[in-house]
C-alpha cells in the first residue's frame, strides 16, 4: 500500500512587488523542492526554526495556499481543492490544528457552531444529527457537551485548544496538519493536550504532519521527523535515528542548543553564529553554508542532493 | 558561577496587588528573594504566578490600578518602594535595568539604534555627544552584533529578533547595572538564536559581576542559566533553592509535577504527567494551600492542614525551603 501523503518536489515561491510600477522583484523562497512521504497512521514532525518555511508547507497541504510547483498525492490520488468546480473531497479528509486557540475561534459563535461548521459546508447530515456528532466529539476531547452552547470567551487556552482539536476531527479526516498546535499553552496545559492528541490518533487511526520548533515535544510525539532549514528538508529520519544518531550539521546544532532540564549535564553547545539568511536571498550551494562549521569550499557553490545514508535516513550534505 | 556572597538586592515580604472591579487581585503576595552579586536567580512559573510582576514591582513599574501593598526592597540597604519618581528614574537603567521578552516592541521603532543608546547614556552619565557616540559602538560590538557600525544607523525594524535582543541587552548593560533584570529574555527567539543570547548573558555576567534576575518558564533555561531558583504559584514563591537540588530533589509537589510535565528529549514515555485542574483565580483565593486542589500528593487522611491552613515557606535544608505542609513541617 502506498504511502497516505507523497510530497513531491513541492515549492512555493511568493512574488515580492516593489517600486512604483509594483513589479515583482523578487521571489521569497519559503518552501524550495521538498520531498517526503507520511504513511497512514503516522505522526511525521516538521522542525525547524522561524522563516524556514514548515507553516507554509503546512498550508499548501491543507489547500490553503496552492504550490508554485511540484505535486502532492492524497491516497495515491492528486491533490486538489477546487473551489470552482466544487470538488472539495480532499478539504474534508485532510484538516488543520493552529497555534493560536484565542485567533482561530470566532468569538461571536457558539462554540458546537464553530465545531459544526466542516458539517454544513459539506452538508453532512441535518441540525439533529450535527449536535450529536458535537457532543460526540466534545467527548473525545474531554470537554462537557455543555460547552456547545457557549462562547470561547468563557474557555481558557487548554479548553479553546481541544475545541479546535474537535473542529479539525468533527469530518473524520485520515490525515492532520498541527501548525504549533502547543506552542501558546504553558507546560502542564502542554502536557494534557500533548496526550490528547497522542490518545486520539491511536483511536482514529489518524496520521498527522506535527509542525513545532520545540524539539523535545517532537521527540515524544513523533514516528518520523524531518528538519526543515530555509525551504529544504535537510535530514529526514526516524525519531530514534534523527535524536540518536544527527547527521546533517544544521540538525546537530539545533538539538546541542536545546536547553536541558538538567544541570549537571555539561555544556557543549555548537553555537551557531549569526542568523538565518533572508529566503529572499539565499546563498549560493547548500543554503546552510554561511553558518555550517563544517563547511568547505565546494559547499558554497554546489547544492547538494539529499543522500540516504541509512535506510530511510536522508541526509542534504556532502560533507558528513 | 562565582564565590561572591555580597547579597545585592533583597526582596522581603513583598506584596502586589491589583484593584480591579471585580475585587482585589493576589498577583504578588508575600514574596522573599535575595540575589547575590554575580549570580543568577531564575523565577519560574506559569503564566499568571505572578513573576513579571514581581520584577515591575522591584522596578517601581507597576501600572495602575495595581499597587505595592506591602514589605520591602532593599538595594544597598535603601527601600525602593519609599523611592520618589526621581531616584527611581536614577536607579532604573543606571543600577538596576531590565530586558523585555519582546524587544521589537521594547524599542523605540522610530529613532535609530545610536540615537537610543547615547539617550541611555547620556541620562545617566555625565558624556559629550561624541564620548556617548563611542560608547555605544563599543557596546553593540560588547553584544556580538556584526558591523556594529551600520548596525548603528538602523531602525528596530531592520533588526532581527535576535539582533534586537542584543540592542536591549547592549541598551540594559551600557551603564553597567549592579542588577540585571530579564523578563523571558529568549521566549520570543528560535533556540539556535536563544543558545547565543544565553552564551551572552553569561559572558557579560562574568565579566562585570552582575547579578541577574531571569524569568522564564522553561526549566531547560533554569537548569542551563540559574545559580539560585524560585519557583511561583499563585503569586507566591513555593519553593526556593539552588539549582542542583531543584532537579535532583525538588521540594515542593507543584514543582515535581512541572518537571514531570515537560518532554525530555531521550526520555521515551507514552503519556506525560498532567497537573489536573486549572489555577485559582487570583481574586478569589483559597484560605489554604494554592496549590492543594491540583495536588497529587495531598491524603487529607494523613495530612489534613493542606485543606484547612496556608503553610509558610520553611526551610527543608541549609539551602532549599518549600511552603507544604508534607514537607518537612
Amino acid at each position: 500500500m502506498s504511502a497516505l501523503v507523497v510530497l513531491e518536489n513541492l515549492k512555493k515561491h511568493f512574488p515580492v512587488h516593489q517600486g512604483f510600477l509594483q513589479r515583482i522583484k523578487t521571489h521569497v523562497r519559503a518552501v524550495d523542492g521538498v520531498s517526503f512521504s507520511i504513511e497512514r497512521g503516522e505522526t511525521v514532525g516538521l522542525v525547524g526554526e522561524s522563516g524556514c518555511g514548515k507553516s507554509s508547507l503546512g498550508r499548501i497541504l491543507v489547500g490553503l495556499s496552492q504550490q508554485t510547483s511540484g505535486t502532492i498525492h492524497f491516497d495515491g490520488k492528486p491533490f486538489v481543492i477546487d473551489e470552482k468546480k466544487g470538488n472539495f473531497e480532499h478539504a474534508k479528509q485532510i484538516q488543520i490544528i493552529f497555534q493560536d486557540p484565542f485567533s482561530a475561534l470566532d468569538p461571536r459563535m457558539p462554540v458546537g457552531d464553530s465545531i459544526a461548521e466542516g458539517l454544513v459546508i459539506h452538508g453532512i447530515g441535518d441540525k439533529r444529527s450535527r449536535r450529536r456528532d458535537v457532543a460526540e466529539m466534545l467527548e473525545l476531547v474531554g470537554l462537557p457537551t455543555s460547552a456547545m452552547d457557549r462562547f470561547p470567551h468563557e474557555f481558557s487556552g487548554g479548553q479553546r485548544q481541544r475545541i479546535g482539536i474537535a473542529r479539525a476531527l468533527i469530518l473524520k479526516p485520515k490525515f492532520v496538519v498541527c501548525d504549533e498546535p502547543v506552542s501558546a499553552l504553558d507546560v502542564s496545559v502542554q502536557a494534557q493536550i500533548l496526550n490528547l492528541l497522542k490518545q486520539i490518533q491511536k483511536e482514529l487511526d489518524l496520521a498527522l504532519l506535527f509542525i513545532s520548533h520545540n524539539l523535545a515535544v517532537v521527540d515524544h510525539v513523533c514516528d518520523k521527523v524531518a528538519v526543515m532549514y530555509l525551504g529544504r528538508i535537510v535530514e529526514f529520519a526516524s525519531r530514534d535515528e534523527l535524536f540518536g544518531n544527527p547527521q546533517h550539521p544544521y540538525t546537530r546544532a539545533l538539538l546541542s542548543a536545546v536547553p536541558v532540564a538538567d544541570p549537571a549535564r555539561k555544556r557543549d553547545h555548537i553555537l551557531l553564529t549569526g542568523d538565518v539568511p533572508s529566503p529572499m536571498n539565499l546563498p549560493a550551494g547548500c543554503r546552510f553554508n554561511t553558518r555550517c562549521s563544517l563547511a568547505v569550499a565546494s559547499c558554497s557553490t554546489k547544492h547538494p542532493e539529499a543522500r540516504e545514508f541509512l535506510e530511510g535516513h536522508f541526509v542534504e550534505c556532502d560533507v558528513v | 558561577m562565582t564565590s561572591s556572597t555580597e547579597t545585592i538586592l533583597e526582596v522581603n515580604n513583598m506584596a502586589t496587588w491589583f484593584f480591579t472591579s471585580s475585587g482585589i487581585a493576589k498577583a504578588v503576595d508575600g514574596v522573599t528573594l535575595a540575589l547575590k552579586k554575580g549570580q543568577t536567580l531564575c523565577i519560574v512559573g506559569e503564566s499568571g504566578c505572578g513573576k513579571s510582576v514581581a520584577a515591575l514591582s522591584i522596578m517601581g513599574l507597576i501600572p495602575h490600578p495595581g499597587k505595592v501593598v506591602q514589605g520591602e526592597v532593599l538595594f544597598h540597604g535603601r527601600n525602593v518602594l519609599e523611592f520618589n519618581e526621581k531616584q527611581l528614574a536614577n536607579m532604573r537603567g543606571n543600577q538596576i535595568s531590565m530586558i523585555f521578552q519582546d524587544p521589537a516592541s521594547a524599542l523605540n521603532p522610530v529613532q535609530t539604534v545610536e540615537k537610543q543608546l547615547v539617550e541611555v547614556l547620556q541620562a545617566h552619565q555625565a558624556m559629550n555627544r561624541s564620548a556617548a557616540r563611542k560608547a555605544a559602538l563599543e557596546l553593540l560590538e560588547s553584544v556580538g552584533i556584526p558591523d556594529p557600525v551600520i548596525r548603528l544607523q538602523s531602525y528596530p525594524h531592520e533588526l532581527s529578533g535576535g539582533m534586537a535582543q542584543r540592542v536591549m541587552i547592549a541598551m540594559a548593560l551600557a551603564c553597567e547595572p549592579e542588577v540585571l533584570i530579564a523578563d523571558e529574555p529568549t521566549t520570543a527567539l528560535d533556540v539556535t538564536i536563544q543558545a547565543q543570547i544565553l552564551e551572552l548573558m553569561r559572558d557579560l555576567q562574568a565579566k562585570k559581576n552582575t547579578g541577574t534576575i531571569l524569568i522564564t518558564h522553561d526549566l531547560g533555561v533554569v537548569a542551563e542559566m540559574a545559580d539560585n531558583v524560585a519557583v511561583m504559584y499563585a503569586g507566591q514563591v513555593v519553593e526556593y533553592t539552588d539549582v542542583e537540588t531543584l532537579f535532583t530533589s525538588p521540594g515542593h509537589p507543584y514543582t515535581r509535577a512541572l518537571l514531570r510535565s515537560i518532554p525530555v528529549i531521550g526520555r521515551r514515555q507514552e503519556l506525560l504527567e498532567v497537573i489536573k485542574g486549572r489555577v485559582p483565580n487570583l481574586v478569589n483565593l483559597p484560605d489554604y494551600c494554592r496549590f492543594a486542589a491540583r495536588c497529587h500528593e495531598r491524603d487529607d487522611a494523613v495530612d489534613p492542614r493542606c485543606l484547612a491552613e496556608i503553610p509558610e515557606l520553611t526551610a527543608t535544608s541549609d539551602h532549599s525551603s518549600s511552603r507544604c505542609w508534607l514537607s518537612g513541617n
